[in-house]
């Protein structure tokens, strides 16, 4: 197998804005299967890191390699097809549709009747759009949805729109999965259950997971390998335990307590 | 040479014209994010307040400007606080549908009023503007050197109000940021009002001195000096007052010397305003001085 | 559907054709009001279309009035009979190939799809650069500014449009047959668009466009499609609004024509396209109702009517009559029994 082990590899990406440096020289391997958690500080420049490797800030300079692919560079409707899905640090759903229509929007791109067969309506499209709606279901069942999919995203409460969200990166067909904060907004219990929800759904799908956590206790219990950040910089790597007792993220992360305080 | 002066000067009145009106457009951007389509109307109701004043009141020409202005300015603020507040946290897209209604509104309110009416009418010009002065071998009209002089005393006004006291200082702020202005404490809507004031009467000023210039009113006067005025906005970078005025004066001095050398392109004048307006949005949307914007992700 | 639903569509369409054959046959008992259900029908046609790139979409066109003057000259073009063309075109000579041949009333439905097609070509012209690169008031500024351009070219392109003068004796083919028959085409082409897997990629787009292009939509492409869609929709109305009044001028297709249409779709719900069919009604019978004030009491008066209402709209009434729902059986039947439940309530 050699390089094809590698589901994902960043090779020293970096990011200015103008004059300022919010990502320097940053490089991470991620095999197939792996669950990774990035942490860090606010404004390290977690997001940032998401928004190169799915495309949305093209990065000022390095390679993102995905599969085996260079994809540098590639708008994010390309990135999404070609199994990268990701979800929002806040929840980015279409409110006014319902949740079954925001799942049904990322099986679109795969529909194969033209924008006339589908006005007709051609009976291919009648059979797309039926099986569309099946499987919709089908992945709303597997995350525990079934009964709202009817409801109106924006007036699910937040924890079940968070889910929603999953479901709907879940139906592009994600090889690998970015979360952007998943647990934000939720106390301790709920963070607890989130997490068991992500163990479960990368076991279901057969996903490799790359999670951002702004708090260290939730990502610690389900993350066998973590990444820190602070200003853009990578700090440490290691497993939870070596991360726990490493002085620089102690002192990042007592840093901003400080400033807090 | 004496041509070629004249027509510089011709362009420089024009683009002075240009710059006062264009302040209002990119003052209200930089701090709204609303393109006022209703601004190049407000022009065209400066030219009629003085035509009301001065031929229907029988006032004398200086103190009818100046009420005009002063009614002008009371307009501009009128339009925000009745038609633009109530729709402040709307979608950006609702305030601009209620801009276009506000113009059409303008635009039909001189149609309707009995002493104005759908067809043209003579601007009263003062002697001051039409005398003609001889400066050796050139010969000028009065508008081609007051109008100029008029525009860059308002323009320095303006300069030493925004970048000199402390309501400018507060519009400044707005238009960076307006939330965390609201937080630390400024009045956003006073300084809107005040914002709407001041562009208002720019646009009076440049109103008043349209009709010296060209001294026929009618309904639609103000719709094309407006989107030129816009289109200078852009040009300078759309949120920026020195950029407007540069803007102004660019396209004033172009428009001149298009029509003035090439005369059997004047026919596509206006369509050569709205391609330069188009390129401009399409590959420098930002303006020849304006700094680049970017969504968060 | 259920089957009763599908049982009242037909009965209405049935009702409806049976009731535009009969308009049509008697047009000169009720010569107001067939005139104001066609300009309902053309106005609602266009508005449709607005609405699907304005409203369903999101992305804020200005340029419907260029599209309709496209199309509104082309079927001129094609329609024309040969000695009107002499007369019209007398001292600037008509450009070929329009000078060659005209089409006999059998050639009507292609003059009209050719409008159309106009229009969408048009509106690639416009739409490539500027839905890739603008969105919101930027977007809007840039199609306006197409529409101008587009009635400048008009003005000067004398071989072709005969200029600021017009063009007189256009054949007057237009009766409610056609424009409610286009009507009732593209408003149900544009309600299965709205509800096919398509039109979620264009509602998702309005929602929230980061989103979209995050799930793997094409968001450029989506907006492209819903552009198109618009302008064929109006280069269509524009064709039928030459072919009714019988005389076309660039000034027929300035700017306010995008302004009423902006106010029915507005009324209607900005989204709703049973909205703006209903509103393009409500729309035309008001204009025509408010004519005589315009000839006979102050002229102007009409145009400030619509202003203050657009405004009205905006501040208090932004949801318009629809909002973003559509008009099934089953909302009718619902609204009705509200309806009777609370007169019950009240007698008793």
């Amino acid at each position: 197998m050699g390089e094809n082990e590698l589901i994902l590899s960043l090779q020293s990406l970096t990011m200015k804005f103008g004059g300022l440096v919010a990502v320097r020289d940053f490089s991470m391997d991620i095999r197939y299967g792996e669950l990774v958690g990035l942490i860090g500080p606010n404004g390290a420049g977690k997001t940032t890191i998401f928004n190169m490797i799915t495309g949305h800030y093209p990065p000022t300079e390095g390679q993102v390699i995905f599969a085996g692919r260079d994809i540098t560079g590639l708008p994010p409707w390309q990135v999404v097809r070609l199994g990268i899905a990701r979800t929002f640090q806040n929840i980015r759903l279409c409110r006014e549709m319902t949740a079954l229509e925001n799942v049904l929007i990322s099986f679109h791109p795969r529909l194969r009747s033209s924008v006339f067969a589908a006005i007709l309506p051609s009976p291919r499209y009648i059979r797309e759009e039926r099986r569309m709606r099946e499987r919709g279901m089908e992945l709303l069942s597997a995350v525990g949805l079934e009964k709202w999919a009817n409801f109106r995203a924006g007036a699910l409460p937040y924890g079940l729109q968070r889910r929603v969200e999953i479901a709907r990166a879940l139906a592009t067909q994600p090889k690998l999965l970015l979360l952007d904060e998943p647990a934000a907004g939720m106390n301790p219990q709920e963070a607890q259950d989130l997490m068991g929800f992500i163990r479960h759904i990368r076991e279901t799908f057969n996903l490799t997971v790359f999670l951002i956590e702004h708090v260290m206790q939730v990502v610690m219990g389900i993350c066998p390998r973590i990444r820190v950040i602070d200003f853009g910089v990578s700090i440490a790597e290691g497993t939870p335990e070596e991360i726990r007792n490493n002085p620089k993220v102690i002192e990042a992360y007592l840093g901003e307590e400080a400033l807090r305080a | 040479m004496a041509t070629y002066l004249q027509q510089l000067l011709n362009g420089v009145t024009l683009g002075s014209l240009y710059a006062l009106i264009a302040i209002g457009y990119t003052m209200v951007y930089g701090i709204l994010r609303l393109i006022n389509f209703a601004h190049g109307d407000v022009v065209m109701w400066a030219g009629y307040w003085v035509f009301f004043l001065v031929v229907l009141f029988r006032l004398p020409w200086w103190l009818g400007a100046l009420c005009a202005v002063v009614l002008t300015a009371l307009m501009g603020v009128t339009i925000e606080r009745v038609a633009y507040r109530p729709l402040r946290e709307a979608p950006r897209i609702s305030l601009l549908i209620t801009a276009i209604g506000v113009s059409f509104l303008l635009e039909n309110l001189i149609i309707v009023l009995p002493w104005a009416g759908g067809r043209q009418k003579s601007y009263p010009t003062p002697g001051l503007m039409t005398q003609i002065y001889t400066v050796g071998s050139v010969r000028v009209q009065g508008v081609t050197i007051w109008v100029p002089l008029i525009a860059a005393a308002c323009l320095l006004g303006l300069i030493f109000l925004v970048y000199r006291t402390k309501v400018g200082r507060a519009m400044r702020a707005i238009a960076t940021d307006i939330e965390t202005t609201a937080l630390m404490g400024a009045d956003i809507n006073r300084v809107i009002s005040y914002t709407f004031l001041v562009g208002s009467a720019l646009a009076a000023v440049g109103g008043i001195l349209w009709g010296c210039r060209y001294p026929r009113l009618q309904w639609d006067l103000g719709i094309m000096p407006g989107w030129r005025a816009f289109t200078a906005a852009v040009i300078g970078g759309i949120g920026n007052i020195v950029g407007a005025m540069l803007g102004g004066f660019l396209l004033g001095l172009a428009e001149i010397l298009i029509v003035a050398f090439l005369p059997g392109l004047s026919g596509f004048r206006d369509a050569f305003i709205f391609a330069i307006l188009i390129f401009f949005l399409l590959f420098r949307p930002t303006g020849i001085l304006g700094k680049p914007m970017k969504e968060k992700v | 559907m259920t089957r009763s639903n599908r049982i009242l569509t037909f009965l209405f369409l049935l009702g409806l054709a049976l009731f535009v054959w009969w308009g049509d046959k008697h047009s000169d008992q009720f010569v107001f009001l067939w005139r104001v259900l066609n300009f309902g029908a053309i106005y609602a046609l266009a508005a449709v279309g607005y609405t699907v790139i304005n409203g369903i979409t999101g992305q804020f066109s200005l340029g419907p009035h260029g599209f309709m003057l496209l199309g509104g000259y082309l079927t001129t073009l094609f329609m024309l009979p040969m000695h009107q063309k002499k007369v019209v075109w007398l001292f600037t000579p008509l450009s070929w190939p329009f000078n060659q041949f005209t089409l006999p009333y059998s050639g009507f439905i292609l003059a009209l799809i050719a409008g159309g097609i106009l229009a969408v070509l048009a509106s690639l012209v416009v739409g490539i650069p500027a839905l890739r690169a603008l969105r919101g008031d930027y977007l809007a500024i840039a199609t306006f500014g197409f529409g101008e351009i587009l009635y400048v070219l008009a003005c000067n392109f004398m071989g072709l449009t005969n200029g600021a003068m017009g063009v007189k004796g256009i054949p007057r083919y237009t009766n409610l047959a056609w424009s409610v028959g286009a009507l009732a085409v593209l408003t149900y082409a544009a309600v299965r668009l709205k509800n096919s897997s398509y039109g979620r990629a264009l509602r998702a787009i309005r929602e929230d466009e980061l989103a979209a292009e995050s799930m793997g939509i094409n968001v450029f492409r989506h907006k492209l499609l819903a552009f198109m869609f618009s302008a064929f929709c109006a280069g269509v109305a524009g064709g039928l609004m030459a072919t009714l009044i019988g005389t076309i001028t660039p000034d027929l297709f300035r700017f306010f024509m995008t302004f009423y249409l902006l106010m029915i779709i507005v009324l209607g719900g900005l989204g709703s396209i049973s909205g703006a069919v209903v509103a393009g009604f409500i729309f035309a019978a008001i204009f025509e109702a408010l004519r005589f004030v315009d000839t006979a009491v102050v002229p102007g008066m009409r145009m400030v009517v619509f202003a203050v209402l657009l405004i009205l709209v905006m501040l208090f009434f932004r949801r318009g009559l629809f909002g973003r729902e559509e008009f099934t059986w089953d909302w009718l039947w619902h609204g009705a029994k509200r309806a009777w439940r609370w007169a019950w309530a009240k007698m008793s």
